[in-house]
């Protein structure tokens, strides 16, 4: 694409990143949450493919890297929900406290939704590069 | 506690596919695999100490969590559901020899994907673990490397995939109506509409689509056939019952207008008997025993329209072993024979897989004491007037098309090499299962009804093979290329949406 | 103004229309697509109350939150399975050639 193109995405990017960060951590307390998170993570690295090229994407975010990430949180999520057993029932929310509307206050949420969103991103980028695979082009 | 079984398959999934980011599967992946597919075990015998018993994730109140449990109900779809996957588990660790990694990890998603399905109480939890499974099944059929699997794959996913959003539909009108989706809190609040008699009609249909039961049973025969071998088994076993779980759920909880199980009664017999008149025309041997699905879940479903939940409960667990055993069987022998043909297989120099073979098919036409008879009687007490003669006249018509395939079977034929050990054991396992099974639940022997049933069935076979009815090709309809795949589609889905207005229009006349 | 539950039934059937005419695989996926978007907008209708405010506590009236987060899962199903769709048929188009 043009150079017009590619310098406005380079430039956008990491704005998005910083828009899906404000998602995942505030998903408690404004709308938002894990999922919403993830996918616009996911567009500000397919936005780069479109804008870019396949080839030269793949050089900085790697698959296996990629993969790690969306295997590494999935078991994150399973993990912090066996270890409510321990306090009580399956997926029980074990760090109550915190005064009403603050950010501490949603005890196990914030993490479960970090962990979503970063499974979620990492697993639409790497459907992309997949399917990408097979037609390649620039 | 009963969560765990679901989670802790999940969580082996998740490392298997983590392992095999990094290349580590050929040391790793077949520990974790039979791990996480037998753990579940453990969880079902604690569970059993302390049964009936439900319990509501994370500690909540019924109206604002979700409710799983274990009671009469589930009990022996769960046992089906482990008993038939662990089996096809041990099969596939010969089966599969690359990508093992990624494979092992979508088979422990199907399996948590069923444990879910099968334990849950809240309609809105049953249907999103049914998609879990049905999505792995789909991944599943395409990895087969025969021709034309991947389109197999691509009917089963639109058609299953439009009857879970019509699913989803009819629960969203169940809940605009009572205000709850657990089946325990509908069943205390429950004043029947006629939306909600609506809402009944389009949830049954697309359970019966996605069981693959007669006027929608368009995708079955090739995605069950062209599956890999202990796919196909865990297909036909145990992935069309989880439908009949929920249709068992609605059942219960609401009271369904009589109009709708008269018509649903029509279906099954017609169900049952055009998937034995498909049975009889049949060369390749795994198609012929995926119409022998179809004809069978018409059983089940008969058993539902007539009111009888014992019926459904113990023909689903009897066709589950059965039909796992003699897919698995079946898959011993294409894969030392290398070929798919009724005519090309024998089991003359196997005795293990004779007597194994033998016996399932014995099972499956209802003979005393196999399991299968136990639940047929179950059914038989409720039948009344004609519809009896019918049930026996079907009977027959079983046992015919199973003599057809043990008699291409016995003639001896050059055999190139022996099938594995480790398959030959487990459908022996499967064919004992089903004995040991029939003699737990108490099944009576009726010698002279049985005899009676084999002696008319011989006879049957043999005026049917004087007038070469086995010799009819049938040619297939539409072409092979992407056009054509795209007008199978088009035609299965105007008959779908044909026979829904129909159903509609008749379950309110 | 539009009814958001008369305007998901008609998304249905448009979608049931497309699969049921169309004789191109990827239009065949959309279709269903739209199918779902239809199946999303009909059961958020039905926790709509008129002028209300967003489910966030402390607030008098609120709309239903229960069939958003139910339609949130149903969208994220939607998703993995167009990805499968598309990638399915890359390889019968593979094969064929």
């Amino acid at each position: 694409m043009t150079l017009i193109v590619r310098t406005t995405t380079k430039l956008v990017s990491p704005f998005m990143v910083t828009y899906a960060a404000y998602l995942m951590l505030y998903g408690h307390l404004s709308p938002g949450g894990g999922f919403q998170a993830g996918v616009i993570l996911a567009v500000s690295v397919i936005l780069l493919i479109t804008s870019h090229g396949y080839k030269r994407v793949k050089r900085k975010f790697r698959l296996k890297e990629v993969s790690l990430i969306e295997s590494a949180s999935a078991i994150t999520v399973i993990m912090l929900a066996i270890a409510g057993i321990i306090f009580g029932s399956f997926f029980y929310n074990f760090l109550r406290g915190g005064e009403f509307g603050s950010l501490i206050s949603g005890g196990i949420i914030p993490i479960f939704n970090i962990a979503i969103g970063l499974k979620v991103g990492a697993g639409f980028a790497l459907l992309f590069y997949i399917l990408l695979r097979w037609v390649e082009s620039d | 506690m009963i969560s765990l079984m679901v989670a802790l398959p999940l969580l082996f999934a998740f490392f298997l596919s983590l392992i095999s980011t990094f290349k580590l599967d050929k040391k790793f992946a077949k520990p974790l695999f039979i791990a996480g597919s037998l753990i579940p075990w453990l969880f079902l015998l604690i569970s059993l100490k302390s049964s009936p018993f439900y319990e509501i994730v994370g500690g909540w109140s019924r109206e604002g969590g979700i409710e799983i449990g274990l009671n009469d109900y589930n009990l022996y779809f769960l046992l089906a559901e482990l008993i038939v996957f662990s089996a096809a588990a041990l099969y596939s660790l010969k089966y599969f020899t690359n990508n093992t990694g990624k494979v092992y990890a979508l088979l422990l998603l199907m399996h948590a994907g069923l444990i879910g399905s099968f334990i849950s109480k809240d309609f809105f939890n049953y249907y999103i673990y049914m998609e879990i499974a049905s999505v792995s099944a789909f991944a599943l059929v395409g990895i087969s490397e025969e021709k034309h699997a991947k389109t197999a794959a691509f009917k089963y996913l639109i058609f299953s995939l439009l009857a879970s959003y019509l699913f989803i539909f009819a629960i969203g009108i169940i809940y605009l109506k009572t205000g709850y989706l657990n089946a325990e809190l509908i069943k205390e609040n429950l004043i029947i509409t006629k939306e909600i008699d609506i809402a009944l009609v389009i949830a049954f249909i697309s359970l019966i689509l996605k069981a693959g039961i007669f006027p929608l049973y368009f995708w079955l025969p090739d995605a069950h056939a062209k599956a890999p071998n202990p796919i196909s088994a865990l297909l036909s076993g145990i992935v069309v019952k989880s439908p009949i779980y929920g249709m068992l759920l609605i059942h219960e909880t609401f009271s369904v207008n009589a109009n709708l199980m008269m018509l649903l009664r029509i279906i099954a017999f017609a169900s049952v008997f055009f998937g034995i008149v498909l049975m009889i025309l049949q060369r390749n041997v795994k198609r012929l025993l995926a119409y022998s699905t179809v004809s069978q879940m018409g059983y089940i479903l008969l058993s539902l329209s007539i009111n009888s939940t014992l019926g459904v409960i113990y023909y689903s667990f009897a066709h589950s072993l059965f039909k796992s055993g003699l897919f698995l069987s079946a898959g011993a022998l294409i894969d030392s024979q290398k070929s798919k043909n009724l005519k090309k297989l024998t089991y003359r120099g196997e005795p293990l897989l004779m007597v194994s073979i033998l016996g399932l098919s014995l099972a499956i036409g209802g003979i005393s004491p196999f399991v299968g008879s136990y639940a047929k009687n179950i059914i038989l007490k409720g039948l009344t007037d004609y519809w009896v003669y019918l049930f026996y006249i079907a009977n027959v018509g079983t046992l015919t098309s199973f003599i057809k395939m043990n008699y291409y079977l016995a003639k001896p034929k050059e055999v190139k090499a022996k099938s594995r050990s480790l398959y030959k054991a487990l459908s022996f396992i499967m064919m004992l299962l089903t004995l040991t099974f029939g003699i737990y639940f108490g099944a009576e022997i009726k010698l002279i009804s049985d005899v009676l049933s084999i002696g008319i069935a011989l006879i049957l076979f043999v005026i049917l093979k004087r007038f070469n009815v086995f010799e009819i090709e049938l040619k297939p309809k539409f072409e092979r290329s992407m056009k054509g795949i795209a007008e199978e589609i088009n035609f299965y889905a105007g008959m779908f949406g044909i026979v829904f207005l129909i159903f509609l229009l008749l379950s309110f006349f | 103004m539009i009814d958001a539950e008369i305007t998901g039934i008609i998304l249905i059937l448009i979608g049931l229309y497309g699969i049921i005419t169309k004789s191109n695989l990827i239009k065949q996926i959309l279709s269903l697509n739209i199918l779902s978007i239809g199946v999303v907008l009909f059961f958020v209708g039905t926790g709509y109350v008129k002028g209300a405010d967003i489910p966030i506590m402390p607030r008098a009236k609120v709309v239903d939150p229960l069939p958003a987060t139910l339609m949130l899962t149903t969208l994220v199903v939607d998703v993995a399975i167009t990805a499968l769709a598309l990638a399915l048929i890359l390889r019968i188009r593979g094969e064929e050639k």
